[in-house]
């Protein structure tokens, strides 16, 4: 037993540093890493002490903490797109130090010191990509309107779905396996336009980073992705506005001090106007309607984000951030038929949108010991439905008719994330988070009114389910010489209608430096996930129904295992990643159900969306190559991914394994950015993506069925019916497309402006939006000659937007 | 710099006005579909207790050939039981018209008939299809330039039910859509065998005097009961939610205003092969997501080996009512 002791407290003092750690007189610096003119915290920011070959990375608030032998120390900042800094100071004592970097170009005098610090090579993280949000901002844009998914979906191993839309699918999964998060809160439908934009207001976002795999601890909730979504904090130091005004939509954001360098916000919203610029246009067809039939159709988004802080000395700071957003989609038709004293009105629309909201408290405990508390909300819904009302004007009665189809997803959550950095060789982090969902997967809301009759309005059918979750986690980020590694145990439980899941999800993530400064890297994670999104057909809409673990549905669960290498050559990086993900208990709709619509089931009970799904599983493998350049004139990347994915359910294709509709062989980006002078800059981005799997019949065969009961002496009802050989076994012409823009920026007297002209797919190609067997009957010979008919959405699309700031 | 802006703007308004001609109704695409190679289709619903068998077999084509499928006029067939051959023949097609249509031709005048049909090979059997649940029977079809197909079914459970009618009570027929609300009921009693699944398709001959002469007529059953699957053949019912039990079924025919009643009505419950269900689930599924371009296609079921098609055995009870 005594032996036992001594082994365990050996091993204990190792992890913990060693004897070495204690040997030599060491203080810890720790603080904040800002932006010199705004006062913002910047993420992921740099500190690096070259003497000690020692440096770490700011945390998601910005917050760093290092531990340095006591000496005269340079301490160097960097960060991309800005200046590195380097400080000096004498290390005698545990030290606060907020430090402070300027946008803009690295001093040439800078670069040995730049190349001291941390690259690619030297994280633990594999399968992580951060794109800064300025370069987002430069890059190619459709319809003018800057979209940050659309971004990431140039990433090698994000692929995008539809021609157009904004929802991504990383490693093979599906959009419900990214978990989204906005200022840490959930966000559950991140389309504006049906997918054409994305929710998130490049001008209000400071940062993204997206986890593809080798998932931290921290991390749980979803299967395929993490998507951190940072908006800005607003100026601490003076007031600052810009916005831009496009073809289909305008944006205003501004920001400043609320009490200097104490206190700040930042407001910024966005709205689109085809509703008001098709409303000439509509009212001139109303006015040349003889029958006096009016048609009102129309559509718009806007979105709001707000978020104010506040700091309470140098130790504390709160926020509390929210984000509104929603789309209107409606028609009315309106006909007034004087003659007969009767007017109708008939409405349609669908409506969709979220709500999120944080309070967050920042609070340094120690030097060494940080921590985040959390509240949080987060709400999704569409309504779908239509109402027909007719108005006696004689008798001044009114009949109406009204169905509404609603679905919304609601959660409170709170949470508690601590991170305490032990010394140079111990980064511990850990916390716990719980989240109350309400589901409520479809209700039906019918009105009738007629005139002499008792109206009627009800809710049928309403499932709305309650749920919690909770996690916990810890992992401990290690570095023993060439070896570093994170190792950690991730949480979870779920409670639904008396029912308790849990899992245990062991996560950890090693890199080993080989000889000439590559980086080997491999991971391995589990997840698990309780909540679903059930998607009719294949497109991704707005109405998509979120839906909770059940009795009867059990969790998602994955496990993915990489294998990559790193390495900086001078102003690149590159890295080659191999993945291989397993994914269980997949939910989707069986063959030819759909949201709409119940069934009545055998023992005279109404379908739930239960009744309607099936359970299966699904892999993905491939590689990725990423060579991406962030400093310097011209900034870019290359992206190529080789991947391949499928999806096995019974009941559907006959209970064989098919390949997943985003199944996608190969998938290239090129990403370029090129800075002339101070004035003109040009973007291009050219993507190339093997063609989605579809389904199309390739054979036609008669069948028969009994006219009457059964037995071919009774005669058949004969088809000639059209038959695929597999789901998903053909393929969609191949897609590319080329976007490109060109910025004019000129810096004025009071404002800064920038004229920016794009083209989204430049050279015109026709790529495939869907296709579908097309039989076309000749009139003269009487014969149908089928063909295979290709639908694309987009042609070359000009965008003008013009930017201003100030 | 304003120059600049200018020309670029030119540009791309020049090159955006020529690229929207062929967005409108789709591309005519020549996709590389995998080449056709024409199987043999089989359909075959035989039940217990019959001595002629009827094979129909037709082909296959790509789907962007013109014109339709074509029947096969020279096969040979095995018929095996219990893994031992029957009987094989070979024989020239009964050809049957199951589905005939018309066209006139409007410079013409000409109205041409087309028959939609494969060819039925009907052969007499030197043994009766068994009744004895789980006799396997397999078919083996061979045509010359085709790969020989095949496929097996198994005689489901035995038919254990009665029926009784109630005759001109009210129903839920609609006098506005032209129907009788007084019609007939019948009651099905079925005593399930427990522990096997057992899917049942209920159809009704009617068979009515009319100048003298009799002739026979199917009879639409209709139910509110969920319970229910529409068939082509009939209705069908799957045991799930009495299996092992009795269970009675209300089912309720409805006449057309002034339609005549029958004299008696032949009521046929067959207990039909899982593969039978399966087949017609997917062709429901088929018709429901036809000619809707985002809905996942189905894939049609079939049961043949290196073909297409459905080979299936039923067994029967067959009660005929006086009414």
């Amino acid at each position: 037993m005594l032996q036992l002791n001594k082994i365990f407290w050996t091993l204990t003092l190792c992890l913990l540093g060693g004897a070495g750690a204690f040997a030599q007189e060491k203080y810890t610096i720790s603080g904040y890493v800002e932006d010199l003119a705004t006062g913002e915290k910047l993420i992921g920011a740099n500190v690096f002490a070259p003497s000690a070959n020692a440096g770490t990375s700011t945390n998601t608030f910005g917050f760093y903490s290092l531990t340095l032998p006591k000496d005269s120390v340079y301490l160097t900042v960097s960060y991309v797109g800005y200046q590195t800094k380097t400080y000096k100071l004498f290390l005698d004592q545990d030290i606060d130090l907020n430090l402070a970097v300027s946008e803009g170009e690295e001093l040439e005098t800078l670069e040995i010191v730049a190349d001291e610090m941390i690259k690619i090579e030297d994280e633990v993280q594999m399968s992580q990509m951060d794109v800064p949000i300025e370069q987002i901002k430069k890059l190619p844009a459709f319809l003018g309107e800057v979209d940050i998914l659309k971004v990431l979906q140039l990433l090698p191993g994000v692929q995008s779905g539809n021609e157009g839309t904004s929802g991504i699918y990383v490693r093979g999964g599906s959009p419900d396996q990214n978990l989204i998060l906005l200022d840490g809160v959930p966000v559950y439908n991140v389309s504006h336009l049906f997918g054409f934009f994305s929710v998130f207001n490049a001008d209000a976002i400071k940062n993204v980073t997206l986890t593809k795999g080798g998932y931290p601890a921290r991390f749980g909730g979803r299967l395929s992705s993490v998507l951190e979504i940072n908006m800005k904090e607003g100026n601490l130091k003076e007031y600052h506005g810009e916005g831009s005004i496009g073809l289909i939509s305008s944006k205003f954001t501004f920001e400043g001090p609320i009490e200097k360098d104490v206190s700040s916000f930042i407001v910024s919203g966005r709205r689109t106007y085809l509703d008001a610029l098709a409303r000439p246009f509509i009212a001139a067809y109303n006015a040349g309607n003889e029958d006096g039939e009016q048609v009102v159709p129309g559509y718009y988004f806007y979105d709001l984000n707000a978020k104010v802080n506040r700091k309470f000395g140098n130790r504390d700071r709160v926020y509390w951030s929210f984000y509104g957003g929603n789309d209107d989609f409606y028609s009315t038709i309106k006909y007034n038929n004087n003659n007969r004293d009767i007017s109708y009105e008939d409405e349609a629309g669908l409506q969709w949108g979220n709500i999120t909201s944080s309070a967050r408290w920042n609070h340094q405990f120690s030097n060494k010991l940080f921590a985040n508390f959390m509240a949080t909300y987060t709400r999704y819904k569409f309504d779908i439905g239509f109402s027909e009302q007719t108005t006696f004007n004689d008798t001044d009665s009114v009949s109406l008719f009204a169905a509404k189809y609603l679905s919304s997803i609601e959660d409170w959550g709170a949470k508690a994330d601590f991170d305490y950095v032990i010394n140079p060789k111990h980064y511990l982090r850990f916390g716990t988070n719980v989240t109350h969902h309400t589901f409520t997967p479809g209700a039906t809301q019918l009105k009738v009114e007629d005139p002499g009759a008792n109206p009627i309005d009800t809710l049928i059918n309403t499932q709305r389910t309650e749920s919690m979750e909770f996690a916990t986690y810890i992992e401990d980020e290690m570095r023993f010489g060439k070896l570093k590694m994170n190792v950690g145990l991730h949480y979870s439980s779920f409670l639904v209608n008396n029912r308790f899941y849990h899992s245990l999800q062991p996560r950890i993530g090693l890199n080993y430096k080989l000889p000439g400064d590559v980086a080997m890297k491999a991971s391995y994670a589990t997840m698990t996930q309780y909540i679903h999104l059930l998607t009719s057909g294949s497109l991704g809409l707005p109405t998509d129904l979120w839906v909770p673990t059940t009795e009867n549905v059990v969790p998602e669960q994955s496990w993915q295992a990489a294998l990559g290498f790193a390495k900086t050559f001078g102003a690149f990086e590159v890295s080659l990643e191999g993945y291989y993900k397993n994914m269980d208990n997949l939910v989707a709709y069986k063959e030819g159900a759909s949201f709409l619509g119940d069934d009545i089931l055998d023992d005279g009970s109404t379908s739930t969306w239960e009744d309607k799904v099936v359970q299966g599983n699904g892999t993905s493998y491939g590689a990725e190559l990423f060579l991406q350049k962030k400093k310097g004139n011209t900034t870019g990347w290359i992206g190529y991914t080789l991947s391949w994915t499928d999806r096995q359910f019974e009941g559907i294709n006959s209970g064989n394994r098919f390949p997943f509709r985003y199944d996608r062989r190969h998938d290239i980006s090129v990403v370029a950015v090129h800075k002339f002078n101070e004035k003109i800059s040009i973007s291009a981005a050219w993507v190339y993506g093997t063609g989605n799997a579809v389904t199309i019949p390739t054979s036609k065969h008669e069948a028969l069925q009994p006219r009457n009961g059964l037995g071919g002496l009774g005669g058949y009802y004969g088809t000639t019916v059209t038959r695929a050989e597999s789901v998903n076994a053909e393929r969609m012409r191949a897609y590319h497309r080329l976007d490109f823009s060109i910025e004019f920026f000129k810096k004025k007297k009071r404002y800064e402006r920038t004229f920016v002209i794009g083209t989204y797919n430049t050279y015109n190609r026709a790529n495939p939006f869907f296709i579908q067997l097309w039989e076309q009957y000749d009139d003269v010979t009487g014969t149908s000659k089928s063909t295979i008919r290709q639908f694309s959405l987009f042609p070359l699309i000009p965008s003008v937007a013009w930017k201003f700031k100030f | 710099m304003k120059n600049l802006i200018i020309y670029s703007l030119v540009l791309i308004g020049t090159l955006s006005l020529t690229s929207c001609d062929k967005w409108l109704n789709g591309q005519v695409i020549n996709y590389d579909l995998p080449e056709h190679t024409p199987v043999l289709a089989l359909y075959n619903y035989s039940i217990s207790g019959e001595n002629v068998i009827d094979v129909r077999v037709g082909t296959s084509v790509g789907i962007l050939t013109d014109g339709e499928p074509q029947p096969v006029d020279d096969i040979a067939i095995k018929l095996y039981k219990n893994d031992v051959l029957q009987q094989s023949w070979s024989s020239e097609p009964t050809y049957t018209v199951d589905t005939l249509w018309s066209w006139t031709n409007p410079q013409t005048g000409v109205t041409e008939y087309y028959v939609d049909s494969t060819f039925s090979y009907q052969e007499p059997l030197t043994e009766p299809i068994s009744n004895e649940m789980g006799t396997k029977y397999s078919i083996e079809v061979s045509a010359p330039g085709y790969e020989t197909i095949y496929s097996e079914g198994v005689v489901p459970s035995n038919v254990s039910a009665s029926v009784s009618i109630s005759k001109d009570v009210p129903v839920d027929g609609r006098e506005e859509w032209g129907q009788d609300e007084i019609g007939d009921r019948y009651s099905i009693a079925i005593n399930d065998e427990a522990g096997v699944e057992n899917n049942y398709l209920i159809s009704a001959t009617g068979i009515y005097t009319s100048n003298g002469s009799k002739h026979e007529q199917r009879i639409y059953f209709n139910s509110n009961d969920p319970i229910f699957e529409y068939a082509d053949g009939g209705l069908l019912v799957s045991d799930r939610s009495f299996d092992g039990k009795s269970k009675t079924l209300e089912l309720e025919h409805w006449f057309q205003l002034q339609e005549q009643r029958p004299d008696e009505v032949k009521v046929t419950i067959y207990a039909v092969a899982k593969p039978y269900m399966d087949f017609n689930e997917s062709m429901n599924k088929y018709w429901n997501s036809d000619g809707n371009p985002f809905a996942e296609p189905v894939v049609l079921y079939s049961n043949v080996e290196n073909g297409l098609g459905l080979f299936t055995i039923s067994n029967l009870k067959e009660i005929d009512i006086v009414r």
